[in-house]
């Protein structure tokens, strides 16, 4: 199509437009700087107004990727993230990751295009219900219906994505209201509300609480990073002495190196996390929500703890569990006014630390083998503040879990409520755009990385400054650990043993890489990756048969951990 | 069985967003009755029963920050209304 002559104006001095122009133009306004898609029929006017704007699209090779990227570059910024597609298939294609977003509390703006209004609901071509299709992993949607409604709905959606709880909102765009002209009137932003501020009588009631309490422990979630209260929390910690754990999400938000953060808990959390919640006398749920990945059997999840919910998001509290005292609203206003002092719990703070201790992960596995826990502890440790993992899922995302030392929470990229393989690439190459003086790695299995292995070109494309770190055990190897332990050895489409060659897979789409087989080449790899400047690839083959420790089997108390 | 009343805003796909996300969450809806809208905004009434068993309080809050739901109203006991439930009992399992 031809773009209309942004130059001409209405009776009013209103730019006149086409719809898609307004779209490119409102995200210009609202300063974003790069938007992560893929084009086709019914997005192509925008795509058309997209030439010569200041927008940074970035091309992947699969729309999936697009959704996972916008992701990881809003969970890096705090800010929507912005990925665009077509109608139908595009669509389709952004689910996944949309819910990824849904389930992290991400902030994401899904731009889709759609068969024209008068076509809608005639099961035209590439006509999919995205709008229904995705109402269950949204946290809100609009279509739009006049190309003039265009800038103040896209405005609106942004404001929906970041407030509050953030998730994100999807926009669906009919080709007609694309190519319609309006005249162009820049929406006004409505004022932010300021988050909501905890009661003073419910700060009282958890006070009272944790001054009587014996054997409290904080369990940081995901929330503490939304809600931009890591100082906050560290502050909490350091002021009162208290024995602490983190979700999967929450890695990062305690100082790595506090004495009294004892690592994550749940399903492969640490030994003493879980002692710590289990014998608890008060459960401090800060921006958590009792996730079964968390607290396995439920009812059997620190059984002797009352408990405090503290969350901007009121539906969460009592959810899955009853609360002696709720705390609603901004976490970082209501962890500085729960301002308790140094709490009088000496053995129990002794006996949290000496666990720590003596249950701390060794890292002298025999062999000469490649030992995956360790490579990832060294890789980090040599990375320093600055590492960032973008992880896949499997084995290897709770290997980083564990081993890895993350300065910050949004340092450390995972799917954590989805679970979503494939998510490894595309999120390091939304990280590794977004800061490329940090050292970003996704770190993915061999399972994982053939699910968006396509998004190698996209890395190729921008020069991106990713390291992958490919971890191959040749098998689906957290199904395959399962398969052992709790279905009688019965290995089931597990097998892997026909991959590709993973180096040379990348060498065809021009990305570097080297592949390694023992433990004294674990110093250079590192090295090598760490040094580069633009896509790199390290292929480690690792024992199949390692597997994560401890582990709670499913449907058990967090009390009865396995060990190797 | 519950009672459940909302008040809506008339937006596209509202409706349908509500009811989805009340069945979403555990619970059939037996009966229903929806007003024409006046002034853009629409009241719900319906009759809700928990598929399992799945705490009514919680649902509220669920639809509550859904950004088409302006209003919900449950008339319950307010023992249930109330946050505060026994130290280690998951509100999932509260008695109906």
């Amino acid at each position: 199509m031809t773009a209309l002559p942004a130059a001409e104006i209405d009776a009013h001095s209103r730019p006149l437009m086409t719809g898609a122009q307004a779209v490119v133009r409102t995200l210009e306004d609202l300063g974003v700087r790069r938007i992560f898609g893929y084009p086709g029929g019914a997005i192509m006017p925008v795509y058309d107004a997209l030439v010569g704007s200041k927008l940074e699209h970035i091309l992947v090779r699969h729309e999936q990727a697009a959704s996972f990227a916008a992701d990881a570059q809003a969970r890096l910024t705090g800010k929507a993230g912005v990925c665009l597609a077509t109608s139908g298939p595009g669509a389709t294609n952004l689910l996944t990751g949309i819910a990824n977003a849904y389930m992290d509390s991400v902030p994401m703006v899904i731009l889709t295009g759609q068969v024209p209004s008068t076509l809608m609901g005639t099961d035209a071509f590439q006509e999919v219900d995205v709008f229904g299709m995705s109402l269950p992993v949204v946290k809100h949607s609009m279509i739009v219906r006049h190309a003039e409604d265009i800038p103040a709905t896209i405005r609106e959606a942004f404001e929906i994505a970041e407030e509050g709880r953030p998730g994100p909102v999807l926009v669906d765009l009919p080709k007609d209201t694309l190519q319609a002209s309006m005249a162009f009137e820049t929406a006004m932003s409505a004022p932010t509300p300021a988050p909501s501020r905890a009661s003073d009588d419910s700060i009282e009631e958890a006070l009272s609480l944790l001054r009587a309490a014996r054997r409290p422990v904080l369990y940081m979630g995901g929330g503490i990073a939304l809600g931009h209260a890591v100082e906050a929390a560290r502050d909490f910690m350091a002021r009162t002495g208290i024995p602490t754990v983190a979700t999967l999400k929450a890695i990062g938000c305690a100082h790595p190196d506090a004495q009294n953060y004892l690592g994550m808990l749940g399903m492969h959390g640490t030994r003493a996390a879980n002692m710590a919640v289990q014998e608890s006398d008060l459960l401090i749920c800060c921006g958590a929500r009792f996730d079964d990945r968390a607290t396995g059997k439920p009812d059997q999840f620190a059984p002797h703890a009352r408990i405090i919910h503290m969350d901007l998001d009121h539906a969460e509290i009592g959810k899955l569990r009853g609360v002696d005292a709720a705390i609603r609203g901004d976490l970082q206003d209501a962890l500085a006014r729960l301002d308790a002092g140094y709490l009088a719990i000496d053995s129990w703070r002794t006996l949290c630390r000496n666990r720590k201790q003596e249950f701390a992960f060794s890292y002298d596995a025999p062999g000469s083998g490649i030992y995956a826990p360790g490579l990832l502890k060294e890789l980090s440790e040599t990375a320093g503040d600055d590492f960032i993992a973008a992880c896949d899922v499997g084995q290897h995302q709770m290997w980083v879990a564990q081993h890895c030392r993350f300065a910050r929470p949004e340092n450390h990229l995972t799917s954590a409520g989805l679970g979503a393989m494939g998510y490894g690439l595309p999120a390091g190459i939304g990280a590794a755009l977004e800061r490329p003086d940090s050292k970003v790695v996704t770190v993915t299995g061999d399972g994982s990385i053939m699910m968006n292995i396509q998004e190698l070109a996209t890395a190729r494309r921008y020069g991106v400054p990713i390291r992958i770190l490919l971890l191959d055990n040749a098998s689906l190897g957290l199904v395959r650990q399962w398969q052992e332990l709790f279905f009688d050895q019965n290995f089931s489409e597990i097998d892997l043993y026909d991959n590709p060659d993973f180096a040379e897979v990348a060498r065809a789409f021009g990305v570097e890489a080297f592949t390694i087989h023992s433990r004294d080449e674990v110093p250079g790899a590192i090295q090598r990756l760490l040094n580069a400047t633009g896509p790199i690839l390290a292929h480690c083959l690792i024992d199949p048969r390692e597997n994560v420790w401890p582990l709670v089997p499913p449907g058990k108390s967090n009390a009865e951990m396995m060990e190797d | 069985m519950h009672n459940i009343r909302i008040q809506l805003a008339e937006r596209e796909g509202a409706l349908v967003r509500l009811l989805s996300n009340i069945e979403r969450r555990g619970f059939i809806i037996e009966s229903l009755h929806k007003t024409a809208a006046q002034n853009g905004v629409t009241d719900i009434a319906a009759r809700i029963t928990p598929r399992g068993e799945r705490s009514l309080d919680v649902l509220t809050r669920q639809l509550s920050r859904l950004f088409d739901v302006m209003d919900v109203h449950t008339p319950m006991p307010a023992h249930m209304a109330s946050h505060a439930m026994p130290p280690g009992e998951p509100s999932c399992r509260q008695p109906q």
